[in-house]
């Protein structure tokens, strides 16, 4: 017996072997071993005792085969439970895994595309913002158009100061004009004032020489006291003048003094308040670059990430490659459990296994499972099955 | 110190040279400086010595160039000083005057 024994552990050692070594090119070797070992053990367990068939062909009596309670006989069926228990395990924990797998990616995926969409309603709601901010919108605040209208205004401002200044020194220039005319009015009237006290001494003269002519000078004494009243009129006219002319001076040198504060404003305050106009300007100027240039930042990395979900999402299709290699594992634990019955057959002293066992690898081979050849993730594409 | 007033040897220019205020105080005498001149001069207001213009200087610089025939006014504004031009261009008087 011991022959056999060794041979069917021989057998079963490189039924292991075929079943771990799934992707294994050197299958075809492994099973051609396990055949010949099988063949072996089927001739051995003749050598052990004499052939039931052949004796039975001998006596010529239909003599039904004793089932011979071999040690061998009952290690092999024992080994063939263990073996259909395993296998029948390991089919199980197979199917698991496919499940708790397949349950895995399809959650996994969800959720990537759930934060791909919260993701881009951020990147939405972001550059509303900035939108919004920099008066983009109808209703938002235009900071930009503010500072504009601002500065338009200060500029209107500046114009009218510089016109109301011209236009005050204008007048100015003319006041000083009418002063001059008022102060030549002064000096006629200072010379109408000489001609009349000329004029008084004139009549004062005639009055004395008229006099010294005695009776026929007092005609000539009357008409020089008339010449010396003209005067005297004349002269209190012209002060009556010159005290209306002074008046009109006076109130003229007043308006200079209105237009003196209307000319001089001191431009310090309107220097200052247009600086800061414009630094208003160019502040807004750069805020809004900042914020075309974070828009700008956001969308690339809206852009960024969606590219990650990508790459998140063909990761999952190592699915796909699990899967097949599953549903391999599963056939080969088919055909291992098949191996297991013909190994109880052998026990049973069947003639038949090595043809049985023939045809089952024909069969199988024309449903070869291809070796997977991809290794890993990084390898490019999943092949397509 | 007060405002000054130079002619050239050839008569055809006419420099006024300013004090270091330049205000409504100045007025006359600014005035005067060009009134009896003819209007076809080369005119040149020197700022070298100026320090402080209130609004009546705009007033008064662009009194002169109307004087000088208005658009068609040679008028040059000289070594004005920095914070001065400031002042001047706040008021866009680097587009009405010519500046150095």
């Amino acid at each position: 017996m011991k022959p056999l024994f060794i041979a069917l552990t021989a057998a079963l050692g490189l039924l292991g072997v075929d079943v771990a070594g799934l992707a294994a090119p050197w299958r075809w070797a492994v099973e051609g071993g396990m055949i010949l070992l099988l063949f072996l053990a089927w001739r051995a367990r003749g050598q052990g005792g004499a052939d039931p068939e052949k004796v039975t062909e001998e006596r010529g009596e239909t003599v039904a085969p004793a089932r011979p309670e071999t040690a061998s006989g009952e290690l092999i069926r024992t080994l063939e439970g263990e073996l259909r228990e395993e296998s029948a395990s390991t089919a199980e924990e197979v199917r698991r895994v496919q499940a708790l797998l397949h349950e895995a990616v399809t959650g996994l995926a969800r959720e990537f595309e759930n934060m791909s969409c919260f993701a881009q309603r951020q990147e939405a709601i972001v550059t509303e913002i900035l939108e919004h901010n920099s008066g983009g919108s109808d209703g938002g605040v235009n900071v930009r158009q503010f500072a504009e209208d601002t500065s338009h205004l200060m500029e209107e401002f500046i114009s009218i100061l510089t016109s109301v200044s011209e236009q005050s020194v204008e007048t100015a220039h003319h006041i000083d004009d009418m002063v001059e005319h008022l102060d030549g009015i002064f000096d006629l009237l200072d010379d109408v004032k000489s001609i009349a006290d000329q004029t008084n001494l004139l009549a004062l003269n005639a009055a004395i020489e008229a006099a010294r002519a005695g009776e026929a000078g007092r005609g000539f004494a009357v008409v020089a006291d008339e010449v010396r009243n003209l005067s005297a009129r004349s002269t209190a006219f012209n002060d009556q003048i010159k005290e209306q002319v002074a008046k009109a001076k006076g109130a003229i040198t007043h308006v200079n003094k209105t237009v003196n504060a209307m000319a001089s404003r001191d431009l310090q305050v309107t220097i200052e308040a247009r600086n800061r106009v414009q630094r208003t300007l160019r502040a807004v100027e750069d805020m809004n670059v900042f914020f075309a240039a974070k828009i700008g930042e956001v969308s690339a990395l809206g852009e960024e990430q969606a590219q990650a979900v990508a790459t998140a999402v063909r990761g999952l299709q190592f699915e796909d490659i699990c899967r097949q290699s599953l549903e391999a594992a599963e056939i080969s634990l088919e055909r291992v459990q098949e191996m297991i019955s013909l190994l109880r057959d052998v026990a049973a002293g069947d003639t038949d296994v090595v043809a049985r066992l023939q045809t089952a690898r024909e069969q199988w081979s024309t449903t070869r499972h291809k070796a997977v050849a991809q290794e890993g993730m990084d390898s490019g594409d999943v092949e397509l099955f | 110190m007060s405002i000054e007033v130079k002619k050239s040897s050839d008569g055809k220019e006419l420099t006024i040279y300013l004090d270091e205020q330049f205000d409504f105080a100045h007025h006359k005498d600014f005035r005067e400086a060009y009134r009896n001149e003819p209007a076809n001069l080369r005119y040149r207001v020197n700022m070298a010595r100026a320090r402080y213009l209130d609004s009546s200087a705009l007033g008064m610089l662009l009194l002169l160039k109307k004087h000088a025939g208005g658009e068609a006014a040679d008028i040059i504004l000289e070594d004005v000083p920095g914070e001065i031009r400031e002042v001047l261009e706040v008021a866009n008087f680097h587009k009405i005057f010519t500046l150095r």
